[in-house]
């Protein structure tokens, strides 16, 4: 009876990800936190929903979605950015064969009408959840462990944490597949692929060293992640569901 | 940056967060209480007043609809802005962005059926009072508008806008104007999954002006001014029953 009512061709994840210091003089400290939803349809549509908050002050609290295909090009997606407790901004992005655009109204900027110009699909997109750096880390090229790989992203926003716009912005980083491994995490034990984002170009300011693990089951979920340098914030998933 | 000042703390959580999960049942003798979908948020209220709802809704009567929306209002229940992704029959659908402005909506959306679609919609009655996103948590929301101290009796939202005529909010995302009438019944102390509460009960009697007719939908909300919906149920051809059934406070 259930089979002739309902259709359910879709599978769904849920994850929460824990912000945290690696400072000395705030070793642990719970610095912010993200909530995620996975969708993953049958001709393998990825869609994810994820609400992240920064406490560092200013704060920063994001809701973002993106959707992307079955080859990870993305499709369309969404980022609506607080900063400080006040409203930054608002926009929708959506990616055709050959352009994106953007429809946005920031505080700063008002509204914005952007088009974007490239070859073929596109080649991918960061709204700066930290789910979505497990995502980023599909363009990578497994095939080649160890080589440092340079792609094209467009962004939501060129400052490290998300905190402008939103609007399309590119930038180009270089990423090093480091291998596969176990790892224990939070959430529990996962094989795992090891990902260095060695640089990234197109950035006002340096990116410090970001290292990233994600499953190796195809959905690039983001295991745990540490950004070296004046940021020294790690990342881990301490919850992952099935279903709602 | 992280860096503290000598007069703030280095962290800054002036909003608070709170998660809930809807259980979509159905109320039809031949599937009685059987479970046909459901529906996760996260809402953020910043420490001005104003709002943002986060959720993922899954409706699993065939053709399923998946629907993920986030929706914010200001201190004043007032619309600012919404998005809106829908997949029907696990097929994309349709994903628009909504932006609320003074005198005008507009609406910047493409769908599987309409294509790429620029809408702009002038208000008839000042600025926009609420918005349907068709997310059960947010059909609470719009009682938000009603007098509560003039007791219970029947006012109407003049001017709402929706994002899809259909009762299911399966086509689209694209802007229907609509008028609303809001019954207020009383208050009781009710519970569901999720807890007891004191709840406000609302109706939303038969609504004529869709394409199709809405059957009457009895809602309760809580009575804390949040206007978190508890429960409801869509009578007619639909039989359709929500409720709350986790809800949770995770920050502020």
């Amino acid at each position: 009876m259930t089979k002739e009512y309902h259709q359910r061709d879709h599978v769904t994840r849920k994850g929460r990800v824990l912000y945290t210091s690696k400072k000395s003089d705030r070793l642990d400290e719970e610095r912010g936190r993200e909530v995620w939803t996975l969708t993953r349809h049958a001709d393998g549509r990825r869609s994810l929903m994820s609400h992240g908050e920064i406490d560092d002050r200013p704060s920063v609290l994001r809701f973002v979605h993106v959707t992307a295909n079955a080859d990870w090009a993305p499709i369309d997606a969404f980022v609506r950015i607080t900063v400080g407790d006040a409203f930054r901004g608002s926009g929708w992005f959506r990616f055709a064969d050959g352009i994106a655009e953007c429809e946005t109204y920031t505080a700063l900027e008002g509204r914005v009408s952007q088009r974007f110009p490239y070859s073929g699909a596109c080649p991918g997109f960061g709204g700066h959840a930290i789910q979505n750096d497990g995502w980023v880390c599909a363009s990578v090229d497994l095939d080649k462990p160890g080589q440092p790989q340079t792609f094209t992203q467009l962004v939501s926003s060129t400052d490290h944490r998300g905190a402008t716009g939103p609007y399309i912005a590119e930038a180009r980083p270089t990423v090093i597949y480091v291998g596969d491994e176990k790892i224990e995490v939070g959430a529990g034990t996962f094989d795992a692929h090891h990902f260095q984002f060695v640089a990234v170009e197109g950035l006002p300011q340096e990116h410090p060293i970001y290292n990233v693990w994600t499953t190796t089951d195809g959905d690039y979920i983001f295991l745990k992640g540490q950004v070296d340098g004046y940021m020294q914030t790690y990342y881990e998933l301490v919850e992952l569901s099935d279903g709602l | 940056m992280t860096t503290a000042t000598s007069d703030k703390p280095i962290t800054q959580i002036e909003h608070t967060v709170v998660r809930g999960v809807i259980a979509y049942t159905s109320k039809k003798p031949e599937r009685m209480d059987q479970e046909r979908g459901r529906e996760f948020y996260t809402i953020t209220k910043y420490g001005w007043g104003g709002r943002t709802i986060g959720v993922h809704t899954e409706i699993d009567d065939r053709p399923s609809v998946m629907r993920d929306a986030t929706y914010t209002v200001d201190e004043n229940w007032m619309p600012q802005d919404c998005f809106v992704r829908l997949t029907v029959a696990d097929k994309f659908m349709g994903t628009g962005w909504f932006k609320f402005h003074a005198d005008y909506t507009e609406c910047e959306t493409f769908t599987a059926l309409e294509g790429r679609v620029s809408q702009r919609m002038n208000h008839r009655h000042g600025p926009l009072k609420s918005f349907q996103n068709h997310a059960i948590a947010c059909d609470s929301w719009h009682f938000s508008h009603y007098d509560l101290s003039k007791g219970p009796g029947q006012q109407s939202i003049d001017e709402l806008l929706l994002c899809s005529p259909d009762h299911r909010g399966a086509t689209g995302p694209m802007l229907y104007p609509l008028r609303l009438d809001m019954v207020y019944v009383g208050d009781e102390k009710i519970t569901v999954g999720a807890g007891t509460f004191d709840a406000h009960h609302f109706q939303v009697p038969t609504n004529t002006d869709l394409p199709e007719e809405h059957p009457p939908y009895e809602v309760y909300t809580t009575a804390d001014g949040d206007y978190t919906f508890l429960k409801g149920g869509v009578a007619g051809y639909m039989q359709t029953h929500y409720e709350l059934v986790e809800f949770e406070k995770t920050v502020g």
